[in-house]
């Protein structure tokens, strides 16, 4: 019984005693304490990894209002000039943006992870391009095959030149896929993720050595007409995604270019970009030199002397030359018309000269034209073949027409009247 | 009559003095001065405080020296301000026995009052503005309300048994 009363006298006296120490809280202390805390959360929204984690913030948030909230006539003067409810409302706009940042981190992980190793297995497929094209160019150099054999291997060559374009510039596409069109709009964050991606495939040096190959392979190999319009198209395409991602590459400060001035940490020991701005100038002029070149061929192997030729421009003054030549001593013409110009440049070349680069297609008709003013008898041939088709189908159709006339009936044949 | 006529002049004459004087002193009354919260200052090296939000600034050489009978005690501790309602400061700090009241002037905070609060030093007092009473609390259940001149409520210890 004494010890039960002696309890409870000391319960009674400790809430008291706890009442009072309640009562007695510092201004001051209350003060610092909202700050305190204010801060512990702000900094916990801060270093959040995770939209859960960020789900107890609102906790604790919601946590530090209840707690202060009868306070806040207090606090609103202690803070001046800050309030309760504006600093509250601070912290919960802060956290909606952290959330907001997050989450679309968190969503975008997911794609990222998919897209990187969708890049690991291109880098893969570049390297098997690269072992097939060093094994191709050994047996091109060496192959004493016959001529099919060698258009096999060149054929399969230019291939996997193309292949190995298309599949650098997927790469290329996988890196800045996730990120803005527009580089210069890039974060920092984003713009070292995007270097450090492309550092680590070495997407300049497979770039540049796309260049050097096709720059090579024009060198190893004697092509037809018809085949230097894809490469021409191929050049002008991998000229153009280059100059764009040279643009992008830039902006990230990736490569240093002598131009801007800013330097990288690949500027020193991998492929500067001036360097695979050369090795295209190379490559165009390997390719232009490769077509004009073959093209001379097309009239020398036929033993039309023609003056010599290694651009549009010289070109076409050489074929006006000959034709005006041509007129004025009236030599017979028709190799020159019907095997050459006829049966090789415009069968063969056609598509390659009436591009913008080259001839461009006013010019070449303008040239074709004046060809074909050589060119009479075709025209008189033509003429003929025409009037004599005209006639075979006149002729079968009177036929036609003639077979399809009723005959008249016979009348019954009279019979000798007896005698 | 002569009499009469100075005797109203002179009345006028008071009366216009009387009337320019209560012209040039323009009162505002009801102000409140009191701070919402204490202010915990820090003493410098050179014995001095001072404070950003208030703009308030002074020696504490003389509070030390009044206190501790050491001018420079008070170096690299805090010290308590808080003003109340009517513009009194009230000092004090750890291991104060007493809580010091000022009243501005001119440049200068005058002593007008010493309350003493605590025979063996405060431990960890905190100044709460309770108006129109200043609060001072310390460990445990220590609590006093003050004006500028004396303590007007003393809440007991309960360990002391109501002292």
């Amino acid at each position: 019984m004494k010890t039960n009363i002696k309890a409870i006298i000391l319960t009674i006296t400790l809430c008291v005693v706890w009442s009072q120490a309640l009562a007695q809280q510092s201004d001051y202390a209350v003060k610092t304490n909202f700050r305190t805390e204010y801060d512990r959360i702000k900094k916990s929204i801060d270093e959040s990894r995770s939209t859960a984690e960020l789900e107890a913030m609102v906790e604790k948030i919601n946590s530090l209002e209840s707690q202060y909230s009868a306070k806040s006539p207090f606090l609103d003067k202690a803070l001046y000039p800050e309030t309760f409810s504006g600093m509250l409302s601070d912290l919960r706009f802060h956290h909606a943006l952290v959330h907001e940042r997050i989450f679309l981190i968190q969503d975008q992980v997911g794609r990222i992870s998919e897209l990187e190793t969708k890049m690991a297995e291109l880098a893969t497929s570049l390297e098997t391009l690269n072992e097939e094209r060093t094994r191709l160019f050994a047996e091109l150099k060496s192959t004493k095959q016959s001529l099919a054999s060698l258009q096999n291997v060149v054929k399969r060559l230019s291939n996997n030149l193309l292949a190995k374009d298309r599949l650098i510039f997927a790469l290329i596409d996988s890196i800045f896929l996730p990120y803005s069109a527009d580089a210069t709009q890039l974060s920092e964050v984003q713009k070292t993720a995007i270097s450090g991606k492309l550092e680590k495939t070495n997407v300049v040096e497979h770039i540049y050595d796309i260049a050097s190959d096709n720059v090579r392979f024009l060198g190893m190999t004697q092509l037809g007409g018809k085949d230097y319009s894809s490469l021409f198209d191929h050049y002008y395409q991998f000229a153009t995604r280059w100059m764009g991602l040279r643009d992008k590459i830039s902006a990230i400060g990736l490569i240093g270019d002598g131009k801007s001035g800013k330097g990288t940490a690949n500027a020193e020991e991998g492929i500067a970009a001036t360097q695979v701005d050369s090795a295209l100038l190379e490559w165009q002029a390997k390719l232009h030199t490769a077509v004009w070149s073959a093209l001379a061929n097309e009239f020398s192997s036929q033993g039309v002397e023609v003056i010599p030729f290694d651009n549009a421009q010289s070109f076409s003054e050489s074929i006006r030359e000959y034709v005006q030549a041509a007129k004025v001593t009236g030599e017979d013409t028709k190799t020159f018309v019907k095997d050459v110009w006829i049966d090789r440049v415009d069968k063969e070349w056609r598509d390659v000269l009436i591009k913008d680069s080259m001839l461009g297609r006013t010019e070449y008709a303008s040239l074709d034209k004046l060809v074909g003013e050589l060119e009479g008898d075709r025209f008189d041939w033509m003429i003929v073949l025409y009037a004599v088709l005209v006639l075979g189908v006149g002729l079968m159709g009177w036929r036609i027409a003639v077979s399809r006339k009723p005959k008249p009936e016979q009348a019954p044949l009279a019979t000798k009247p007896q005698s | 009559m002569q009499t009469l006529r100075t005797l109203s002049n002179f009345l006028f004459v008071a009366s216009l003095a009387f009337l320019i004087a209560a012209c040039s002193s323009l009162r505002l009354e009801e102000v409140d001065y009191g701070w919402p919260v204490e202010t915990v200052l820090k003493v410098d090296q050179d014995n001095k405080v001072s404070d950003g939000r208030y703009a308030i600034a002074f020696t504490v050489s003389p509070i030390a020296q009044e206190e501790f009978n050491d001018p420079f005690a008070l170096a690299g501790h805090q010290l308590r301000l808080l003003r109340n309602s009517d513009g009194f400061y009230f000092v004090t700090g750890t291991g104060f026995k007493n809580v010091y009241v000022f009243e501005p002037g001119p440049k200068e905070l005058r002593l007008t009052n010493k309350i003493v609060v605590s025979q063996e030093g405060l431990k960890h007092p905190a100044l709460n503005l309770r108006s129109p009473y200043v609060e001072l609390i310390d460990d445990g259940n220590f609590r006093i309300q003050m004006t500028n001149d004396d303590i007007v409520e003393d809440s007991t210890r309960l360990a002391e048994g109501g002292k």
